[in-house]
């Protein structure tokens, strides 16, 4: 049985971050702080944001991400706009 | 004069197009001496018309094209003034500002903005005033403004209009979102889409095609299609002051300046 869309779109998000900002695969858990564990800031994240629209084909606000700091919580965001 | 090295820009004739080079750390904030390299620039401008047949503006910064005003000189100046001397003060950095943009605007050189990473505010305002936007791959748009209750103050809203659709201005503008190239594209404000890091080549390259034409033809073409809003600007003057004016902003701004937390640049 394939996994739930979510799983894959958080599986897709965690590659993406890891490969990009060169932190191993296994470090990155769908409840880590991505600000933390990517030691991104603010502008990092915007870069990372068009990463992810580039990746997905979509367009997501980014007052969509308001508050948002983990990954779960961002592939959920992503999901409601595939 | 075909070269000047200034602390936050520089520009050199390369194959007939000036390239205009911002570097001023960390993301070309513009503040009172961005302004000023500006207005030297501007000051040349008439020169460098009769020598070169294009104009590239592009940034040295990794983060980006620029991030928009200086809104931690913008705040700290509001501190250290009385309000009317600092309202005095910024209405005259908008009319010096806008002086500069409307100079680009008309230039008779064929304008090309080649823009990566962050476009934001003032930024994404000096890239309206060009004839042609060229776009890396990541970058991202933005006029934040509002945010801070204030409206864009560079010319922005004006030059927006004049590009695309009221309802994708409104939109964009009162949300206060950022978005990326493809967006841009789509809405009309970005012609042409360059591979990361490739849009100063790309730029180079349609600068060289633009040199190909006659001059005179494409000044007139370019003034047939490219009204500037010089009311409407005026305008946008008048009503950002009104609402500087009002203590919100100084709110709005000092939340930016003092924010030590990952998240200064998200709503």
């Amino acid at each position: 049985m394939s996994a739930p869309a979510t799983d894959r779109t958080l599986d897709e998000i965690l590659n993406l971050a890891a490969s990009h900002f060169k932190v191993p695969r296994e470090k990155l858990t769908p409840d880590d702080d991505f600000f933390k564990t990517l030691g991104i800031d603010s502008l990092q994240a915007l870069d990372l944001l068009t990463r992810l629209e580039h990746h997905f084909h979509i367009e997501l606000p980014d007052y969509e991400l308001q508050g948002v700091s983990d990954f779960r919580t961002l592939a959920n965001r992503i999901q409601s706009r595939l | 004069m075909n070269e000047f090295k200034g602390e936050t820009l520089s520009w050199k004739i390369v194959n007939g197009a000036v390239e205009m080079a911002l570097h001023r750390e960390s993301c070309n904030e513009i503040g009172s001496l961005t302004l000023k390299e500006l207005e030297n620039f501007a000051a040349f401008l008439p020169d460098l018309e009769n020598e070169a047949h294009a104009l590239i503006i592009y940034s040295t910064q990794k983060a980006g094209f620029s991030a928009g005003a200086d809104l931690r000189e913008l705040f700290q100046r509001g501190r250290e003034m009385e309000h009317s001397e600092a309202l005095r003060g910024v209405r005259e950095f908008l009319e010096r500002i806008h002086a500069v943009m409307n100079a680009l605007d008309a230039s008779p050189l064929t304008t090309i903005a080649a823009v990566h990473g962050v476009t934001f505010g003032g930024g994404f305002e000096l890239a309206l005033v060009c004839d042609i936007i060229i776009a890396d791959r990541m970058a991202r748009f933005c006029f934040p403004e509002l945010r801070l209750g204030l409206i864009p103050g560079f010319g922005g809203i004006p030059r927006l209009k004049r590009d695309l659709g009221n309802a994708v201005v409104r939109d964009l503008l009162l949300t206060g979102r950022s978005f990326n190239v493809m967006k841009a594209q789509q809405i009309g404000l970005v012609s042409q889409i360059a591979a990361e890091g490739e849009a100063l080549r790309v730029a180079r390259a349609t600068a060289s095609q633009v040199g190909k034409f006659d001059r005179q033809t494409a000044t007139a073409a370019k003034q047939f299609v490219k009204p500037i809003p010089y009311e409407e600007l005026k305008r946008e003057i008048d009503i950002f002051c009104d609402l500087y004016s009002r203590p919100a902003v100084e709110e709005g701004l000092r939340k930016f300046v003092e924010n030590e937390g990952v998240q200064p640049y998200l709503p």
